[in-house]
């Protein structure tokens, strides 16, 4: 009898290590497979252009990073901040004036603006190559009183 | 089924899923571009998201809302603000209330349909206490416009440009003014020009506003030439070519 069960638990471990065995050589094939996707140098006007095939959820990125929406500040110059798709063409509305900048290649952008006193509000249009795009408005209250 | 079957079956299970687990299924391939640029998407959806909870952050509560009041109680009005609808204002004893004769009035003094901008601290994110109220008035909507497109046709002689947005299918005529700004970007640098700069086929960003003298055109306020003509050719053509 305890013959038979010490048999039994090596061709059960037997088979189990040929079945892990198994396992492990398929996921090696895998990621072998992977590995030559990440050496595979891709080609920019394709990558560019796959780019542009893929339809994004909302089109173009707009996002403002400073002034933070109904924000109080203290100085009448300030330096509005955001992030939309690389190299987007911005428009900025403002009390003041009008700009258009143009976003870097991270999408980062810039813009001096000079604030009215009180209640500034402006608007933030970007536009890709395409013609694709985005708005955002965001009010700045300029004021030298201490709230 | 005898004893020694069943140990047989045990054990191999055992086994296959002991040693098994060692090795995890591969994950998800994450060198696709069109992945990277999703979840890229993705991340700044969600950083956008968070600049306009950001707005109602009570990180740094000090902020100012423009509305006007809808509704009036003993220690607090109701604002109804043009993008985040109502808001209530409570209105301490301590209140700085200036009304639009730039002098200091008392909370008494407001009435429904007053146009505010209440500076204050944000308790919560639909409540403020209000520090310092003005009475204002209510602001014009904006009347410029940005718009994008191609020059589809120039008149030098009228500086009338029409614009065409393929995307909108969209056709604008603009009138060049003595106050049009207009520029064009090449090899990183911003120069003036003016309407002999322009050609046809150009890819221009446009702020404007209602013409006077006009009223099916507009203005020119701002015009930047973002792609000239043979560059946009170019740019259309490579969008064009399909990818091996």
């Amino acid at each position: 009898m305890r013959k038979e069960i010490f048999i039994a638990i090596i061709i059960g471990f037997g088979l189990g290590l040929a079945i892990t065995y198994g396992i492990w050589k398929a996921n090696r094939t895998l990621q072998s497979n992977n590995t030559q996707t990440i050496i595979t140098p891709t080609p920019q006007v394709q990558r560019d252009s796959a780019l542009q095939n893929t339809p994004s959820p909302s089109g173009v990125i707009l996002g403002i990073i400073d002034p933070v929406d109904n924000s109080i500040v203290k100085t009448e110059n300030i330096t509005l901040k955001g992030k939309t798709t690389p190299q987007a063409q911005v428009g900025i509305l403002y009390g003041g004036g009008e700009k258009i900048v143009e976003a870097d290649i991270d999408g980062n952008f810039t813009a001096d603006i000079t604030l009215s006193g009180g209640n500034n509000e402006i608007t933030v249009t970007a536009f890709d190559k395409d013609g694709n795009q985005n708005r955002k408005i965001i009010n700045v209250t300029y004021t030298t009183a201490e709230i | 089924m005898s004893k020694i079957t069943k140990l047989f079956f045990v054990l191999l299970t055992l086994n296959f899923l002991l040693l098994a687990s060692r090795f995890p299924l591969f994950a998800q391939d994450t060198t696709d571009p069109n992945a990277d640029y999703l979840r890229d998407a993705t991340k700044e959806k969600v950083r956008d998201q968070i600049q306009e909870d950001s707005a109602l952050s009570l990180d740094n509560p000090k902020r100012a809302f423009a509305g006007e009041i809808i509704k009036i109680t003993d220690n607090q009005v109701t604002l109804d603000t043009p993008r985040l609808g109502e808001l209530q204002i409570i209105i301490p004893a301590t209140v700085i209330i200036i009304g639009q004769n730039k002098a200091k009035t008392t909370f008494d003094k407001l009435q429904i349909g007053d146009y505010i901008l209440a500076m204050g601290l944000l308790s919560s994110t639909t409540q403020l206490e209000g520090k310092r109220i003005l009475v204002i008035d209510k602001p014009e909507p904006e009347n410029r416009s940005i718009i994008f497109g191609k020059i589809s046709d120039i008149s030098k002689e009228e500086k009338v440009l029409t614009l065409k947005n393929e995307k909108r299918n969209e056709v604008y005529s603009l009138e060049i003014v003595s106050t049009s700004k207009m520029t064009k970007k090449a090899a990183d640098k911003v120069t003036n020009i003016d309407i002999t700069g322009l050609k046809t086929g150009d890819q221009v960003l446009v702020i404007t506003t209602p013409s006077v003298n006009n009223p099916k055109m507009l203005s020119v306020q701002m015009l930047r030439v973002i792609s000239a003509a043979s560059q946009a050719q170019n740019d259309s053509a490579l969008q064009n070519t399909p990818t091996p």
